[in-house]
């Protein structure tokens, strides 16, 4: 290479076409890189955030694509693409919230390039994805030459940037439960431009019986290290509170850190709006919300 | 006239050429090490490891640049602190240069860049003006830290203030911003024998030529600067950087090819800034609504470097607006912050004194219970010129037409009647805001000349050659075009040249939106004496009268006699064009809608009426407007550069973090122009490059400190740019929360 806009630092670059060869070079070389949509990788190598010595490229792994759908589970594997979760890929209320929460990530280009996976994998505390995970308890499926193991998005999500995948370890697929029929699903998010990152991101899968809510995933993203399920936002809602009163307690379920164009007391208001917004939308059908 | 842009096709099709682009063999590559510390003591500099390094060819320090003269200052103030190309012992701002690593590619100099080890001793640093100020010891040891402190005009009457129906006081900001063009700094230099041929992404090539010889001991004459296709300027590339000083010494000392492409994360973190104002204004009127008075003190945080020291003082010549003012008085300091140089962008001064004055009317509005466009009526320039008391000459203009256009556009009487409804029936807060702006275009004193020459050739084509130097301006368009017209001849028989040192001899380049007002007059001098230079040769060889011969598209007759002007060359004509400023303006009017609860601001429509003198083209002119307000919305509601308690900026996710503005931010727009000519211009044109930069803020903020007046408990005091929801929030609780 000459000279270019793109320099990331020295490092080795393997294409394995199988699992198994992912798997081996991951184990040979434990601070590599997971290369697969690239959304996040490229541009932290072109930073020089970090300079893993090895990058495993698994775009060509075929095990890990496609979209499996059973009765009760959607699995996506790890080269599933936002855009193909905008498009459609998965159906019913799912398929649903995951085409309208794609749809906020970023602009096409990067929904074209990076992966669900990925995103939690990177653990950006306000992907909107990680609320997804979070809110509806993904299974996040990592494999290593030691076996395969399984954790739920809260274990599996630590902080900014970290998680609980473990050297030699690769995600292989996420898998999300199926959502009811019946169930309502929405995203409300708050962001400065168009292209900006979320500053706060709730997704909200609710189902009811006549006023009464039964069953409640709210997932919020951007107002603690890490994307959270909002327990305490989701336990007022079932005690019948109604979108004020999940509103009220979200502040219970996250942990704001300062930014420079937001400060915590700020943060912690939006939070408490989306929630707000997002459930009226899906219980009073309030179509102005967010 | 609006004619299709040459240069489009070019650009559009990826087949410009930028630094980037230059096929040099032999080309090594430069990257520079830069500390993310705003202010510490260097005592050490551990380069070995990089030096060893493959492909490493040089790792430059301050210890390797003895013989090298200081950076040049623009800016002339006496008793200015040095300015090295590299630190010598102390970092002043985040991301200031202590070594350049030459290299056989940029992945290898950035590799040993990355293994220079600085041994840097932090010291507290000082991120804005009221810090500095109250610092125990200057920045340079031997050197004020305040570098200019200058007053314009007569300070204001006790009187005239104890006389006054109401005087209101406010303290405004002017948040730091990055000159986001989309091509950064850029520069390759070879080394010639005895001499330098550099090519550069820059608005000033003659004085990158002169600042470059001065740096290295050359000639004027040893050193050519030529600028090929240039991704924007905002005014962030007239300066000699000192990364350009340096890697002129790399190639030198190397005897190869160098260059330096500045990346995004450098560019937000070294580059340099514009605006960085704390501002107090005072401003007091009658109770008829006749401002009698505007006192602005300027507090600019000038950075680490006063490149731009002389920028603030355009803020203090322009703080009488649009108004006839009888006492305006301003007071400007510029003093040394650990910060990033400020320097020019986009509007250069004149944007900081239009947010103050267009804010303290609508102040004053709210105070004398007055509509505060009926205020700014009344207060108008209808008289030309208009010498204001601090110091400027307004040429010519209708001010008042231009307000009535803007309203037209703007409907400010139907979005009144809605936004009396909302606050009587609930919705969302909605708010009209309007701002007038005056500004200057050309340039200051020394600058307000510019040089052309137009040559007739033997082919029957014309080179006309001018010292102005795109940076996206449509020269290549609009130029040839230009010249073509006085000729009378197909603008395709015009060839431009320009941003060339070896081909135009002299030239001020491209900034002050001087390339139409003053390369272009030059021309149109340049383009006349060419037909008189050809008339005079033809009158002379026929042996007749000049008056007797005629210039038809090229062709000279006398009688029966013709002859084509080609046939006669060798002939060229120069021409020196000067004059003083001139003084665009316009008005611009903004309406907004509030999320409550969010903070968010909407714009819903924005209005432009801009007077750039006579148009020559409708296109150019038009896009010069879309683009620099677009620039303003960033001001407005988006762009800063935030900093830690000691300077360093807060964009640790570059463009993620510094938020401009896209197509997807831009308004509904409704945009116009008036037209009264310049008098001091053979074209009757002023500049129209920065208008939107200058306009759109104080509109946009008037507009949503109007909707906060309808919400009880709102503090508009509480808004400063950016508008951020956050901020904007804040200010609708009245800060209560």
């Amino acid at each position: 290479m000459g000279w270019g806009p793109v320099k990331p630092p020295p490092f080795d670059l393997v294409q394995p076409g199988t699992l198994v060869e992912a798997l081996v070079a991951l184990d040979a070389e434990p601070d590599a890189a997971v290369l697969a949509g690239g959304q996040s990788l490229l541009q932290d190598l072109r930073w020089r955030r970090f300079a893993p010595p090895l990058v495993v490229d698994v775009g060509g792994v075929a095990e890990l694509r496609g979209v499996t759908v059973d009765d009760d589970t959607v699995r996506l594997g790890a080269l599933v693409r936002h855009v193909d979760l905008e498009r459609g890929a998965v159906p019913g209320p799912l398929g649903t919230l995951l085409a309208e929460t794609a749809g906020w990530i970023a602009h096409p280009p990067i929904r074209s390039r990076g992966t669900f996976a990925g995103s939690l994998a990177w653990a950006h505390p306000a992907a909107e994805w990680t609320a997804v995970a979070a809110a509806l308890d993904a299974q996040v499926e990592l494999a290593s030459r030691a076996g395969y193991r399984t954790l739920p998005a809260a274990e599996f999500l630590h902080g900014p940037g970290a998680t609980a995948r473990r050297p030699g370890e690769l995600i292989i697929a996420v898998t999300l439960p199926v959502l009811g029929e019946g169930t309502a699903t929405g995203v409300a998010e708050h962001r400065r431009t168009h292209a900006s990152f979320a500053h706060v991101a709730v997704v909200a899968a609710v189902d009811t019986e006549g006023d009464e809510v039964v069953r409640a995933h709210l997932g919020v993203a951007g107002a603690a290290p890490t994307a959270r399920r909002a327990h305490a936002a989701e336990e007022a809602l079932l005690d019948g509170g109604g979108p004020a009163a999940a509103a009220d307690a979200v502040g219970e379920d996250i942990d704001p850190v300062e930014h420079p164009h937001a400060d915590v007391d700020y943060t912690r208001h939006v939070a408490a709006v989306l929630v707000r917004r997002v459930l009226e939308r899906l219980l009073d059908g309030d179509r102005e919300a967010a | 006239m609006t004619l299709a842009r040459v240069e489009d096709r070019r650009l559009v099709t990826g087949r410009g050429r930028f630094v980037a682009d230059l096929v040099e063999p032999g080309c090594l590559e430069a990257a520079f090490v830069r500390p993310r510390v705003a202010h510490a003591d260097l005592a050490g500099l551990d380069v070995t490891v990089a030096r060893s390094m493959p492909g490493v060819h040089a790792v430059l320090t301050a210890d390797d640049l003895g013989g090298v003269d200081d950076v040049p200052a623009l800016f002339g103030g006496d008793d200015l602190p040095p300015w090295r190309p590299l630190v010598v012992d102390r970092v002043r701002h985040a991301g200031e240069p202590v070594a350049c690593v030459v290299a056989d590619d940029r992945h290898r100099a950035e590799d040993a860049a990355g293994a220079v080890v600085p041994d840097l001793r932090e010291l507290p640093g000082r991120p804005d003006a009221a810090t500095a100020l109250a610092a125990d010891a200057p920045l340079y040891d031997g050197h004020r830290d305040v570098v200019l402190d200058q007053e314009l005009g007569e300070p204001v009457a006790e009187a005239t203030w104890a006389d006054a129906a109401v005087v209101v006081e406010t303290d405004l900001r002017q948040q730091l911003l990055a000159p986001t063009s989309l091509e950064a700094r850029a520069i390759l230099v070879r080394p010639e024998p005895g001499g330098l041929t550099v090519w550069c992404s820059h608005q000033y090539p003659h004085a990158l030529r002169d600042g470059l010889a001065a740096a290295l001991g050359l000639d004027t004459g040893a050193v050519r600067v030529v600028v090929p296709d240039v991704g924007g300027a905002f005014g962030g590339k007239s300066p000699t950087f000192p990364e350009y000083v340096v890697v002129a010494v790399a190639a030198q000392r190397l005897r190869r090819p160098v260059r330096w492409v500045e990346d995004r994360t450098e560019a937000l973190w070294a580059a340099t800034r514009g605006r960085g104002q704390a501002q107090r204004l005072r401003m007091a009127a009658d109770a008829e609504g006749r401002i009698t008075a505007i006192d602005l003190h300027v507090d600019a945080a000038i950075g680490a470097h006063p490149v731009g020291a002389g920028i603030p003082v355009q803020t203090g010549l322009a703080a009488s607006g649009a108004y006839a003012v009888p006492e305006v008085h301003a007071r400007i300091r510029a003093v040394l912050t650990t910060t990033a140089p400020t320097f020019a962008y986009r509007g250069a001064g004149r944007p900081e004194a239009a947010y103050a004055v267009e804010r303290g009317v609508d102040l004053l509005a709210r105070r004398l219970g007055l509509d505060a466009v009926e205020l700014r009526r009344r207060n108008l320039v209808r008289d030309f010129p208009h010498d204001t008391p601090t110091g400027r000459r307004y040429d010519s203009g209708d001010y008042a037409a231009a307000l009535d256009r803007a309203l037209e556009l703007l409907e400010p009487d139907t979005w009144r009647a809605e936004q009396a409804r909302r606050r009587d029936e609930g919705g969302r807060p909605l708010g009209v805001g309007v701002a007038c702006y005056v500004e200057r275009s050309g340039g200051e004193p020394g600058i307000l000349e510019e040089y052309a020459v137009v040559e007739a050739r033997g082919d029957g084509g014309f080179v006309a050659g001018v010292g102005t130097s795109s940076t996206g301006q449509s020269h290549e368009t609009v130029f040839p075009a230009l010249v073509a017209g006085v000729l009378g001849v197909a603008p395709d028989r015009v060839r431009l040249v320009e941003g060339d040192t070896a081909a135009v001899p002299e030239g001020h380049g491209s900034f002050a939106s001087r390339s139409l007002q003053m390369g272009g007059a030059a021309l149109h001098g340049a383009a006349g004496a060419l037909v008189v230079a050809a008339r005079e040769r033809a009158a002379a060889d026929w042996g007749v009268d000049v008056a007797h011969v005629g210039w038809d598209g090229g062709t000279l007759r006398s009688g029966e006699r013709e002859t084509s002007v080609a046939a006669l060359a060798p002939l060229c004509a120069e021409h020196r064009f000067s004059s003083p400023p001139a003084f665009p303006y316009g008005v611009y009017g903004a309406v907004v809608e509030i999320d409550p609860e969010l903070g968010s601001v909407d714009v819903l429509r924005l209005v432009a009426v801009d007077d750039y003198g006579t148009v020559v083209d409708h296109g150019v002119v038009h896009g010069q407007t879309l683009g620099s307000l677009t620039q303003g919305l960033g001001q407005a509601l988006y762009e800063d550069v935030p900093l830690d308690a000691d300077g360093v900026p807060r964009l640790e996710q570059g463009l993620l973090d510094y938020l401009l503005p896209t197509a997807a931010e831009i308004p509904p727009l409704r945009l116009d122009e008036t037209a009264v000519p310049a008098p001091d211009n053979p074209l009757g044109a002023k500049g129209a490059g920065e208008a939107g930069c200058i306009g759109v803020p104080p509109a946009v903020v008037n507009a949503v400190a109007d909707a906060l007046d309808g919400v009880p408990g709102a503090d508009p005091s509480l808004l400063a740019m950016p508008l951020t929801p956050a901020t904007v929030w804040n200010a609708l609780w009245g800060g209560a929360r």
